[in-house]
Order: structure tokens, then C-alpha cells, then sequence
């Protein structure tokens, strides 16, 4: 029979495996019993520390405060984490609207905002005196004559990949860049879609789109609100 | 039970009453019955240029207010049969003494009446304005195709597409052929491209315009002009039938050399 706690030194440490089936008093007396009789074997000056994985069950946080007292009471071990494979949905849906990106269908008009948190596709043109802000990056299908705004909360990495034919705005966290195109406006109406990104010197570059890969490489690993790899 | 349009533009000056009171006529020579709105409360014009400004005895306000009942404030355009009426602004109060609510029970008692319902909004997004938008069930766009009257006019049909009344249908006023032609301001093309709205009718410039306005009669009345020609097709337009666009070519040529000679 498999043990309902078992204690286990790894490369990332020491990690105490509880059985996610046992009920919390057994894990609870199960623990007391395993750590009892390190009190007396141990010698480290300083605590070891220790990991404990949960498997496929969530503890709340009177059960985690039980556990840790068990512990640290009666050892030298200090508990660095409580792990778990499992997390709550709402912190699932908080952690998928971070990394998914939102998709308005809309015109942006003179005075109109559009916010989102993280990324932003927006389909449909941004109007002079409209603002597109997101926290993340904003990507523009269709002609941007606004203001966009990428990284409203300081995030630096944040790009605008939009058509930049026309004279419009674009702020990367507290960085302004204008796009001015009156001089060399040669009736050259041609979409000319481009990135705006903030180079390691915090200066705004404007670069060609097929530039996007080299200069953001981790863009485009996001699918379906997963981080792949 | 009618139908309430506003005529609105958000800047100034662009033609919103002479566009109500053409479109107006426009719509009562057709032998609709046409009751007009002034909503621009503090500063009406609408009665000065239908020629019924010392007609006026109750206004909008003394309605709303109780001074008045609704038939008595009422002016009947006289050049009329039973078509064309006005509902005058009163000129010594403001916007806000009206709310959005009282607009809508005012609109709503017109409706009954009339045909169209025309409301003439005043310039800006303040209350005037949304208590001319509150109660109309469609909008008028107005805009010159000048790059000040399209920036405004693009931030009203944000603010109208919010509302139940839905994306609103544009009137370019005050073309002027020559200007467009060389590509000087943006065409008609252009304009409604940008602001991604219906195109109701256009509207040339011309001195008859203001001339027929001074002396109290919209020019809508004059069927050989070709500003009226532009309102009577947006009247035909708004009931249902298909008319197609005035170009700026052809004909074009020969207005603005009789243009010429008449002012040599």
C-alpha cells in the first residue's frame, strides 16, 4: 500500500507527496508521525527547505496554515510552498483573460475608447480622436488614424501592429511616438502595415512586419489562452 | 403615428436648419404632414428662415411647462395646405430646462399628428442635444466636406450609434463642384467611406440658398434650383423611393459658367 505522506529529496529540494485521497486529519496525523522523529536526527543549523505537492486537491488556507504549523513546529524544516496540480476557476479565468486576446469588431469614432485587458485585435479602423488602450499588445486590421495605446500598466514588451498610412498616435506604456506621414505624403495611400515596439534603449522604433518574430520572438506562442512550450 | 428624424451635425453652422426647414418643405410638397422642431432653445433660427418669426406666441418651454397646450404653441405655415408646421424654441431660456423624459412624451404626442416629425438639433453634445436625440427614431447627418465638420460629424454618429436610433444617414451639405473637383477637400466618395454611413443625398452650394433664406422662404420651394433639387431628392429618398445621385460633372460645367456670366 502506498503511503499517505511520503518525503522525498529531488533536484529542486526536499518535497513531502501527499495522498490526494486521504482525508486531511489522516494527512494531518500521517505528517506528525513522519516529521517526529526528524526532530532529533536533524543537525543543519539553518531550515531545510520544503515543498509540499497536494496532487490533484486544493487546500484552503486554514488547512495550509494546520500543515505548516505541523511542520515547522516540530523540525527543522521550513515550508517553502504548497503545491497544487489543480487551480481555482476563477483564478483560471483571470489567468485566461490575461493571456487570450480580445477581439472587438468595431469602428473606433472620434471620442470613443476601447479598452482590454492583454491583447487586443481589433478589426475595423480607429477614427481621428479615437483611442484603442490595452494592457497588453494591439494588433489593428484596418486603418489606424487614432491614438493606440499598448502596455497601459507599464508593460514595455507591448507592441502596436497596425497600418500606419496615416497620421495617428501610439503610446507603449508611458513612451509617445506620432506618426507624422505630411511630408511624405506623395498620394502614397498604399497600406503600409507596420510594428511600433520599444527597443532595449526605451526609444520607439517603427519596423516592417516581417521584422515582428525578431523582435518579439515569445509573440505568437500564445494560442487559446495556453502558453505553449 | 409618424416617424420623429433628427437633423443633427455636432459642429455649427453647417446647414442643420436650413436642412430641416428644406428638407421640411421638401417632405410637405410631397403632401406629407410635417410638423418641425426647433430644439435649438436660446437661440432658434428655424422660425426666421420658414418667415414665421412674428407668428410665434407659446414656445417648446411654455409647452413642456404647462403654459401652454401642445395645439396652441403650434404655427401652421401659411404657403401650406395643412402640410407644414412649426413647433418653435424659446429664445429666453436654456438647454437644460428640458430633460430627455418630457422630450420623448413631447415627440411621442407629435407623432400622433404628423407624418414627419423633424427635429432640428443644436450644435454640440450637451443636453440639447440629447434631448433632440432622445425621442427621434432616426437621424439626420449633417456635414460639409469640410475635415472640422467630418471630425464632429464622425463623434455624433459614435455617440447616435450607442442609442436605440441606430447608425444615422448622412447629408453633405454645402458642395462646392469647383473645390471637389480639383480635389481640394475630400469627395463624396471619400466622406462616406470614412465615416462608414449611409449616404442620404448631397447638397450644392449656392448664393440662392441664403438669399431665398433671408427673405423667410426655404429655397426648397424654387424647383429650378439646384440646392432645392438636392433637398427634394433627400425628401424623395427618406420616402422610400430610389433616386439617383446629382453628379458633379456635365451639367456641372454649364452651372458654374452661367455662374460666371451672371456675376459679370
Amino acid at each position: 500500500m502506498q503511503k499517505i505522506v511520503t518525503l522525498k529529496g529531488t533536484k529542486e529540494g526536499f518535497q513531502l507527496l501527499v495522498d490526494q485521497a486521504a482525508s486531511f486529519s489522516t494527512v494531518v496525523e500521517e505528517t506528525t508521525k513522519l516529521i517526529n522523529p526528524l526532530k532529533k536526527e536533524a543537525t543543519a543549523k539553518k531550515p531545510i527547505e520544503l515543498t509540499v505537492k497536494t496532487g490533484n486537491r486544493l487546500w484552503d488556507d486554514k488547512e495550509k496554515e494546520t500543515i505548516t504549523t505541523v511542520i515547522e513546529e516540530k523540525s527543522h524544516l521550513k515550508v517553502k510552498a504548497i503545491e497544487s496540480e489543480v487551480v481555482k476557476t476563477e483564478k483560471a479565468i483571470a489567468w485566461h483573460e490575461e493571456v487570450s486576446t480580445k477581439l472587438e469588431i468595431t469602428t473606433v469614432r472620434s471620442g470613443q475608447i476601447i479598452e482590454a485587458e492583454g491583447d487586443l485585435l481589433l478589426v475595423g479602423g480607429v477614427h481621428p480622436g479615437g483611442t484603442v488602450k490595452a494592457t497588453g499588445s494591439i494588433f489593428i486590421i484596418g486603418d489606424h488614424r487614432g491614438i493606440a495605446h499598448a502596455g497601459t500598466k507599464g508593460k514595455e514588451q507591448a507592441v502596436v501592429v497596425a497600418n500606419f498610412t496615416y497620421n495617428a498616435q501610439v503610446r507603449i506604456a508611458d513612451h509617445v511616438h506620432v506618426i507624422d506621414t505630411a511630408e511624405n505624403e506623395l498620394n502614397d495611400l498604399s497600406a503600409k502595415f507596420e510594428v511600433v515596439y520599444l527597443d532595449d534603449l526605451h526609444i520607439l522604433r517603427v519596423s516592417p512586419l516581417n521584422e515582428l518574430k525578431k523582435i518579439r520572438p515569445e509573440l505568437g506562442n500564445v494560442t487559446g489562452g495556453l502558453i505553449n512550450g | 403615428m409618424g416617424k420623429a428624424i433628427v437633423i443633427t451635425s455636432g459642429k455649427g453652422g453647417v446647414g442643420k436648419t436650413t436642412s430641416t426647414a428644406n428638407i421640411g418643405t421638401a417632405l410637405a410638397l410631397q403632401g406629407k404632414k410635417v410638423c418641425l422642431v426647433d430644439m435649438d432653445i436660446g437661440l432658434r433660427n428655424l422660425d426666421v428662415i420658414l418667415g414665421l418669426e412674428n407668428r410665434i406666441i407659446y414656445d417648446i418651454v411654455d409647452v413642456i411647462e404647462g403654459r401652454a397646450k401642445l395645439h396652441q404653441a403650434i404655427i401652421k405655415d401659411k404657403r401650406f395646405n395643412d402640410q407644414l408646421f412649426l413647433l418653435p424654441a424659446a429664445q429666453h431660456a436654456d438647454k437644460n430646462v428640458i430633460d430627455e423624459e418630457q422630450m420623448i412624451e413631447l415627440i411621442s404626442e407629435l407623432k400622433q399628428d404628423y407624418d414627419y416629425v423633424l427635429i432640428d438639433c443644436p450644435a454640440g453634445i450637451e443636453q440639447g442635444f440629447k434631448n433632440a436625440i432622445a425621442a427621434a427614431d432616426d437621424a439626420i447627418l449633417v456635414t460639409t466636406p469640410e475635415i472640422s465638420a467630418i471630425r464632429d460629424a464622425d463623434r455624433i454618429i459614435g455617440l447616435v450609434e450607442q442609442t436605440s436610433i441606430g447608425s444615422p444617414k448622412l447629408v453633405i451639405n454645402r458642395i462646392r463642384k469647383r473645390m471637389m473637383q480639383q480635389g481640394d477637400v475630400m469627395d463624396i466618395d471619400e466622406i462616406t467611406r470614412h465615416l462608414s454611413v449611409k449616404l442620404l443625398g448631397i447638397v450644392f452650394e449656392d448664393d440662392e440658398v441664403v438669399r431665398s433664406s433671408n427673405k423667410g422662404n426655404p429655397v426648397a420651394l424654387d424647383p429650378d434650383n439646384i440646392s432645392s433639387q438636392g433637398y427634394r431628392n433627400i425628401a424623395r429618398r427618406i420616402l422610400g423611393e430610389t433616386v439617383p445621385l446629382m453628379t458633379l460633372k456635365e451639367e456641372k460645367k454649364s452651372f458654374w459658367q452661367k455662374l460666371f456670366n451672371k456675376n459679370n
